[in-house]
Formats: C-alpha cells, sequence, structure tokens
C-alpha cells in the first residue's frame, strides 16, 4: 500500500471514531449556609430518581466515614 | 334536685379540640412512608410551607416551618380549621434517606421516633437513632 492510501486510510478511520465518553450530570445536593440548622442537607420530594439514587450514594459514604471513625 | 340553669344568660364557647388535645411531635416510618403525628402539626402552627433537612453525620432529620419564597420550601399543612388529619407522604427520597438512617431497620417493622420542638428555630428535630419498633395495628389483632 502507498504511502498516500495508508494516511486516506487513517484519516477515515478517524473520521469515524465516535465519542463515546458519556457525559454525567453532576448534582450538587444544597445544604443550610446559616443558623442552627448549618450544613443539615435540604431533602427535595421532587429529586428525579438519578438525583434521589446520587444522595443516597453520598449518605452511605458519610455513614460509612462516620462507622469508621468512631471504631 | 336539678340545679336550674337560665341556659340562656350562658355565653358558651366552642372548645378546640386540636389546642387541648396532648398529642406528641412524633415520626412514624414505615416500609411504605412516613406520617407525621398532630403533635408535629401543632408545635409548628399548622404550616403552609417546610423545608425537609438531614444531618447524615449525626443522624438527625429536622422539619422547619418556613415561608414558601424560601429554598426548597414544600407544601405541607392546610390552615387549622382544615387540617383534620395527621399528614402522610410516600416519597421515596424522604423514606429512603430516613430509613438508612435507623439502625438495623426492616421493612417489615414500623419505627416511632419522639421530636423535639424547638420552637426559636420553628423547628422539630427527629433523632432517627432513637428510633423505637412499633407493631402495625394489624399484628396487634
Amino acid at each position: 500500500m502507498h504511502d498516500w492510501e495508508r494516511v486516506q486510510a487513517m484519516i477515515d478511520s478517524g473520521r469515524r471514531v465516535k465519542k463515546t465518553e458519556i457525559i454525567r450530570k453532576k448534582f450538587e445536593f444544597a445544604r443550610v449556609k446559616s443558623g442552627s440548622l448549618r450544613g443539615f442537607y435540604y431533602l427535595d420530594p421532587d429529586w428525579s430518581r438519578q438525583e434521589r439514587d446520587q444522595f443516597f450514594t453520598l449518605m452511605d459514604a458519610i455513614i460509612n466515614r462516620v462507622d469508621q471513625n468512631d471504631e | 334536685m336539678a340545679t336550674k340553669i337560665d341556659f340562656a344568660s350562658l355565653q358558651l364557647e366552642p372548645i378546640d379540640m386540636n389546642t387541648y388535645s396532648n398529642t406528641r411531635p412524633d415520626l412514624y416510618i414505615n416500609r411504605t412512608g412516613i406520617t407525621f403525628s398532630r403533635g408535629v402539626l401543632e408545635c409548628l402552627n399548622y404550616p403552609s410551607y417546610v423545608q425537609y433537612l438531614l444531618d447524615p453525620q449525626n443522624k438527625v432529620f429536622a422539619l422547619r416551618a418556613c415561608k414558601g419564597t424560601e429554598t426548597k420550601a414544600k407544601a405541607f399543612s392546610k390552615p387549622r380549621g382544615e387540617q383534620s388529619n395527621s399528614i402522610s407522604t410516600n416519597v421515596k427520597a424522604l423514606q429512603g434517606a430516613l430509613t438508612r438512617l435507623i439502625p438495623g431497620y426492616s421493612d417489615a417493622k414500623r419505627y416511632m421516633i419522639e421530636g423535639q420542638f424547638v420552637s426559636a428555630d420553628k423547628t422539630v428535630y427527629f433523632v432517627l437513632q432513637d428510633a423505637v419498633e412499633k407493631t402495625f395495628f394489624k399484628d396487634k389483632q
């Protein structure tokens, strides 16, 4: 195969590469910023299933961290 | 002999049973949802809007009466005269978050947590570690 053909093949293959990276939406969970409830997370009954699951994951991480500190 | 009373001269006033009821601010959690007792409504003075707040680190859930314009304010109660029952919700975000913080939680059980009302914050606090197991009504029969 000539160099020119190889270059064309490389260019073609490059064009066919699809961007398969999934951009996952990151949610920010709001917290109380002042007063006696400072640091509390706001629970939102209107969260989507995805948001809800992400919050549960965050909670599990916090609970595990607390349990490890207690041991 | 019965005492004679001039009923026409009496100035009777209706007794508001809500005011004099001795209900505690309790929260009930079971597999389908959560219920706030009438005591919670009494403490917070039947708020139209509340904020649901959670501190996972200290395992504390808080219910704060607020204005409808505040962050994450959610509709809650009708006015005193119109709200005849306790308030229940089956929102999974609430139920799921609270059950995670109850030690040894089981779907087959029902839990009661006594709230502590802090009037300065207009908030009822529930310490989820203090959850007490309760039997279902059908199990009592």
